[in-house]
């Protein structure tokens, strides 16, 4: 606020003349005190958003980094394994405190959540690791190294040692190389995964495609639509509106299954299409890709129909009239004149669907079929099922990347702050 | 009105460039805001459609543009049916109320659209809106939005775009509406000016009469889906046809009374108070009905020991109002009638004071007894 503040305009003598300093510092505590309660209305939303926001999704995206189990649970193993260089087997003081750890570990009832992190890495490691452990304890041990390779040849292996000295690292770069299908082989490198364990970039691009399938679905199917509304009568646009808002007081859950009984092989629609002779077979229209993108397509429509609306709504028809006296026959002066005029509305509907279809989850877990699963879908797997939070989190940070990006890159081209969203 | 139509196509020689021929419209089917309208418009005149609020001119002007189709009757440009052809091939320009500049191109791009349109040659495109932007004098902003302009501005760069295609005819709806007095006297003098430099033949909606009355070659004053007088701004001014030209174009005095005898040029009108009139007459009137006498107030004067101008009548001056270069006194008559004159300042050491007892006259000549309102177009569609 170094804005020159005028002059006085009253004589210099007057006794209330402030000079220059005097009411700049009094413009700026009013100030201070205006953003000061700002602030003080925004506090409770503010607060909310950090409790059950930032602060959760700021927690998954950590877990994606870190790497706390084994460190932990073996704190001494882990860390004289750091130290390991990798040419040949770890030292024999590796192996005692390994030994010894395990057995810690295990009385500890710490063991099991190593184990699980370590499947993480190798399904072989979990087994080794309680079979070992449950055997160490029942003997009594001298040379450690020579006890841990006969409870198990494996632990003579120079790779289960590489990776339990990988498991000590934190933070770590294994849950974000492993959601793009990578991870770091023998030789320190990062490689991709054999093509059977490799899920996760296809999921990827199958969620964008899926997400911009639906996108352009939405808009070709929402724009004569959002037409109507803005330029039918008043009676009857009210009408058409309640249409559109209706779905949103519907649960996404019951217009989901609703789409799952209609779309069944021997449903609604496949019993008209039959029954009328249009086709002698059930066509397969539920459990693959087309399922999913009629269910996502009715859910996100609404979204498009109103953002495309609320821009048509302002655009005066004396346009049009404008353009077709100039000579533009009416489709001329429609794709001319009107279309680009609507860019705003059809940006902000395309905005918004696609963001909101790349972290869909409901629809098409049901309407979908095995190939159809969508990234969210696959977080869900390993939050729920696999209680793997850090491949989780890796997944979700980088969903979270590319639609952070992807705004950048849509306001560079597009403009956020010239859309509008209703 | 069938036989009017038959005498028109007889002399096609003396045909108008546009004709607007016993023109109905009815939006709804059951009142006409257009009704009856007869309106010949020669090559280069300006013609303003000047009336109130929802009077029809707007309406008339889209049939004109072919946004709107006549329930009756026909419309003529150069000899042809306008009214059977689309908007976009009537050759007519029309500037907007808004101005209606497209906000998503540049000032040249909008100039340009016209010519875009009609596949013109990307050259002459360039030429011709530089050409046209100089005519308005804004070839510096031709990079720029419509956002980006004042209004006047806006309003030349439309004048500019409905001009670069060389149309048959302009229009204009109220194009001048939404700027400011200083302003708008300044755009008049250029509308004018384009107006004479091309030749063009326009036709002009305004409400304002004092711009009706300055620009046009001839005025047609709407009321009530009717023209009610069409003719030039003086023969508008001086001898109204009726009550609502004479009430609505300038300023005028009217008293109601009842016509008690005609001779030749002059009617004399019994007011309510009993006082005597006599005024001019120009439309057929009757003894014994209702007239309306108009006055304009700068032919008032205040009457002198007993000079008599033609018409001498005494009231009580109710009150003086300074107006800088006149003073405005009204005088009481009886009843309802109430006379406003215009006295220059040269009167002013000689006024009256308020509440004392004064005689008006005027001369016969310079009032005139019309009807009453013109019947009204309130006439249903099923009538
Ligand atoms: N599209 C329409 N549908 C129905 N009625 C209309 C329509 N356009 C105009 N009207 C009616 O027709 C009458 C004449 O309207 P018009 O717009 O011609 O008036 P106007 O003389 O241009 O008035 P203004 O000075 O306010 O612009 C009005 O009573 C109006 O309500
Ligand atoms: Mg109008």
């Amino acid at each position: 606020m170094n804005a020159t503040v005028p002059a006085p305009a009253v004589s210099p003598t007057a006794p209330d003349t402030l000079n220059d300093a005097e009411r700049l510092q009094a413009y700026r505590r009013v100030k201070r005190r205006e953003s000061r309660k700002a602030l003080l209305l925004a506090a409770p939303l503010l607060l909310f958003l950090l409790v059950t926001f930032i602060a959760p999704i700021g927690t998954l995206l950590l877990r994606s980094v870190q790497n706390p189990e084994v460190p932990q649970a073996m704190p001494d193993a882990t860390a004289l394994l750091q130290q390991w260089d990798e040419s040949g087997l770890p030292d024999a003081d590796v192996y005692a405190a390994m030994a010894r750890e395990l057995v810690e570990a295990s009385k500890a009832g710490e063991l099991g959540r190593v184990a699980r992190r370590m499947n993480f890495y190798n399904p072989a490691m979990r087994s080794l690791l309680l079979k070992s452990a449950r055997k160490l304890k029942r003997m009594s041990v001298e040379d450690a190294q020579l006890a841990l390779l006969e409870v198990d040849g494996r632990w003579g292996d120079k790779e289960i040692w590489r990776v339990l000295k990988r498991a000590g690292q934190s933070p770590t770069p294994d849950y974000l190389l492993n959601a793009i299908d990578r991870h770091v082989d023998q030789d320190g490198d990062v490689a991709s995964l054999p093509p059977e364990e490799s899920v996760y970039m296809a999921a990827f691009s199958r969620t964008i495609w899926i997400s911009l399938s639906v996108t352009l679905l939405c808009l070709a199917l929402a724009y004569p639509v959002a037409w109507l509304l803005a330029n039918l009568p008043e009676r009857h646009s009210r009408r058409m509106m309640l249409l559109v808002i209706v779905p949103f007081w519907t649960s996404l859950l019951v217009r989901t299954t609703a789409w799952y009984v209609l779309l069944q092989p021997n449903g609604v629609i496949n019993s008209l299409l039959t029954g009328m002779g249009m086709v002698s077979q059930p066509v397969p229209l539920i459990f693959n890709r087309t399922g999913v993108l009629i269910g996502m397509t009715h859910i996100m429509l609404p979204f498009m129909i109103l953002a495309i609306y609320s821009v048509m709504k302002g655009i005066s028809p004396v346009y049009l009239r404008a353009a077709q006296s100039l000579g533009a026959k009416p489709l001329g002066a429609f794709f001319r004149v009107y279309v680009p005029q609507t860019l705003a509305g059809v940006g902000a509907g395309c905005f918004l669907v696609f963001v909101l279809s790349l972290g869909y989850y409901i629809t098409p877990a049901l309407l979908g079929g095995a190939g159809d699963e969508m990234i969210s879908q696959l977080i869900s797997i390993q939050t729920n099922q696999q209680l793997n939070w850090g491949l989780a989190g890796a997944l979700s940070a980088y969903l979270v990347i590319f639609t952070a990006i992807f705004y950048f890159i849509f306001n560079r081209l597009v403009g956020i702050d010239r859309l509008r969203f209703g | 009105m069938t036989s009017s139509i038959h005498q028109k196509k007889e002399q096609p020689s003396s045909e108008p460039f546009i004709s607007l021929t016993d023109i109905s419209k009815s939006y709804d089917g059951k009142d006409y805001v257009v009704y009856d309208l007869n309106l010949a418009i020669n090559k280069g005149e300006f013609v303003s459609l000047l009336g109130p609020s929802g009077s029809g001119k707007t309406t008339t002007l889209m049939m004109l543009a072919g946004f709107e189709t006549p329930s009756q009757g026909e419309v003529r440009m150069g000899g042809k049916r306008l009214d059977k052809l689309p908007p976009y091939d009537r050759d007519i320009g029309m500037v907007f109320q808004n101005y209606a500049l497209f906000p998503h191109m540049t000032i040249a791009q909008n100039v340009g659209f016209a010519l875009t349109v009609r596949n013109v040659d990307r050259r002459e495109i360039k030429a011709r809106v530089k050409q046209a932007l100089e005519m308005v004098e804004l070839s510096h902003v031709a990079n720029r939005r419509p956002a980006q302009l004042s209004g006047g501005q806006q309003q030349r760069v439309a004048l500019a775009r409905a001009l670069v295609f060389e149309p048959a005819l302009v229009l204009m709806d109220e194009p001048l509406g939404a700027l400011d007095k200083r302003l708008r006297e300044h755009m008049q003098y250029e509308i004018m000016r384009l107006h004479r430099e091309l030749g063009l033949t326009t036709v002009y909606v305004t409400h304002d009469q004092s711009e009706a009355l300055t620009m046009s070659d001839r005025v047609a004053v709407f009321f009530d889906g009717r023209i009610q007088q069409i003719a030039p701004a003086r023969e508008l001014y001086e001898s109204p046809h009726n009550a609502f030209v004479a009430n609505f174009v300038g300023e005028n005095n009217g008293l109601d009374g009842r016509v008690s005898a005609i001779d030749q040029n002059t009617a004399s009108l019994a007011l309510a108070g009993g006082a005597v009139i006599r005024g001019g007459i120009s439309q057929s009137l009757s003894v014994n009905t209702h007239g309306m006498l108009f006055l304009r107030p700068e032919q008032l004067r205040i009457a002198k020991g007993d000079e008599n101008l033609g018409n001498r009548v005494s009231g009580v001056l109710e009150d003086i109002v300074y107006c800088g270069d006149h003073h405005r006194v009204r005088v009481h008559l009886g009843e309802n009638d109430r006379l406003v004159c215009k006295l220059t300042n040269s009167w002013e050491h000689s006024l009256p004071a308020i509440g004392s007892k004064v005689d008006l006259t005027w001369r016969i000549e310079d009032c005139k007894v019309l009807p009453p309102l013109l019947a009204s177009a309130q006439s249903s569609v099923s009538s």
